[in-house]
């Protein structure tokens, strides 16, 4: 009777032991959001019109690509309260009808805000305060305006910018 | 019908006895009183062979695990006294030290806790025997400290670095309180040596926890997940019984 016992104890521990939740962060929980731009026809701002762009880092050494894109959602640095990126229109494209390979470079400022999600997800960053400076110079802007639709991104369910072209 | 016959056979056997009696005086034979009353042999004492005394011990998956795992240390002090046939109060007063260095978090937890409650033995043992095979229902509390070291902050976008930061958070004055239901078993290793072994499921009834964290450790609960306020545990341990008296 004793050993039986032993045994259901020790089977216990193992079931106990291999049955230990993985903390693994769910990818449908809401981390640390992008900023969701849209892009809309300068001739009349409600309706959207697909672009060719490609965003790159301040030091040029990455970027991301959007192809016939109406919505499109980019990274904001978490570590400081500003992103620099350059907007190039028609990358590629130097025959395009309109603003060919024409980069126009913006400034997003913010106050990232830190918030705790979960055990398995940890810290995530959300921004507030949302400000948006064109910086490029006065010549061949492609940007006809910027509308910051929300000033705080806290998730990619919102288009937080409209940028009409 | 049936009582008027027991009764017949009762009156009968008075009688018959009562005769035969007086037979045997006639006989001459004297039956003498005993000078000292005698105790029946049904009535014979039974030897006290059921120890009652403090048991006392080390907890020895503690030790162990210091050993064999690189972020934990821990210790524990068991025993447990004898009240009644079959019910012992029992305690438990431990520390652990336990860290996290993990993608997200680095961190560590340390603090002290104290158990406590009742166990019963369910195990029916030979006469000499005390092992104990019993179920316990105890109450935990414990009060700790978290030190977060390091954090990344979780984000799914990787065009930036990794947003790592080194701070140096500790949040003090943290506790947890917990109820515990354990099932285990004593063995009599050697005269007095006991060797003993415990499963234990846990319910959180309630935590002091970071206001803008979360404690994922509590010393003597063991892992404390989020939005669970169940645990488990387990532990062996070597103990020593103190026989204070017999019964």
């Amino acid at each position: 009777m004793l050993r039986n016992a032993l045994v259901l104890i020790l089977l216990i521990v193992l079931i106990a032991v291999s049955c230990e939740r993985d903390d693994i962060c769910a990818a449908s929980t809401p981390t640390t959001p992008t900023l969701t731009i849209g892009f809309r026809n300068f001739e009349n701002t409600t309706e959207a019109k697909p672009i060719n762009i490609t965003i790159f880092n301040k030091t040029l050494s990455d970027s991301i690509a959007f192809t016939n894109a109406t919505t499109i959602s980019v990274p904001l640095r978490t570590d400081t309260t500003a992103t620099v990126f350059l907007f190039e229109k028609n990358p590629n494209n130097p025959n395009a009808a309109e603003n060919p390979e024409n980069i126009d470079t913006l400034t997003f400022n913010y106050i990232p805000q830190e918030v705790f999600i979960s055990r398995a997800c940890g810290y995530k960053v959300i921004f507030t305060n949302l400000q948006i400076r064109n910086t490029s110079g006065a010549d061949g802007r492609w940007i006809d305006d910027i509308n910051v639709n929300l000033r705080t991104v806290e998730d990619e369910d919102t288009t937080q910018v409209f940028i009409s072209h | 019908m049936k009582i008027l016959l027991r009764y017949l056979l009762v009156i009968n056997l008075g009688f018959f006895s009562s005769v035969a009696a007086v037979a045997q005086e006639n006989q001459g034979i004297v039956v003498e009183e005993p000078l000292e009353p005698r105790p029946a042999d049904t009535l014979v004492t039974k030897e006290k062979t059921e120890k009652y005394g403090l048991r006392a011990g080390i907890d020895l998956s503690k030790i162990l695990r210091t050993f064999l795992e690189d972020n934990y240390e821990g210790a524990a002090v068991v025993g447990d006294f004898r009240i009644k046939d079959r019910y012992y109060l029992a305690a438990e007063i431990g520390r652990e030290t336990k860290s996290f260095d993990e993608n997200i978090f680095d961190l560590e937890t340390r603090g002290t806790y104290i158990k406590g409650g009742i166990n019963y033995n369910a195990y029916n043992n030979w006469a000499g025997m005390s092992n104990l095979i019993y179920v316990g229902l105890h109450v935990g509390v414990a009060s700790f400290r978290t030190d977060l070291n390091e954090y990344t902050i979780y984000n799914p976008n990787t065009f930036f670095e990794p947003d790592v930061r080194t701070v140096s958070r500790e949040y003090t004055g943290l506790n947890a309180i917990w109820g515990e239901l354990q099932m285990g078993i004593q063995v009599e290793l050697f005269t007095n040596l006991y060797m003993g072994m415990n499963v234990q499921l846990k319910r959180m009834l309630s935590q002091k926890a970071p206001d803008d964290f979360t404690n994922i450790y509590a010393p003597g609960f063991n892992k404390v997940t989020f939005d669970n306020v169940y645990g488990a545990g387990y532990s062996y341990s070597i103990t020593y019984l103190l026989p204070i008296f017999k019964k």
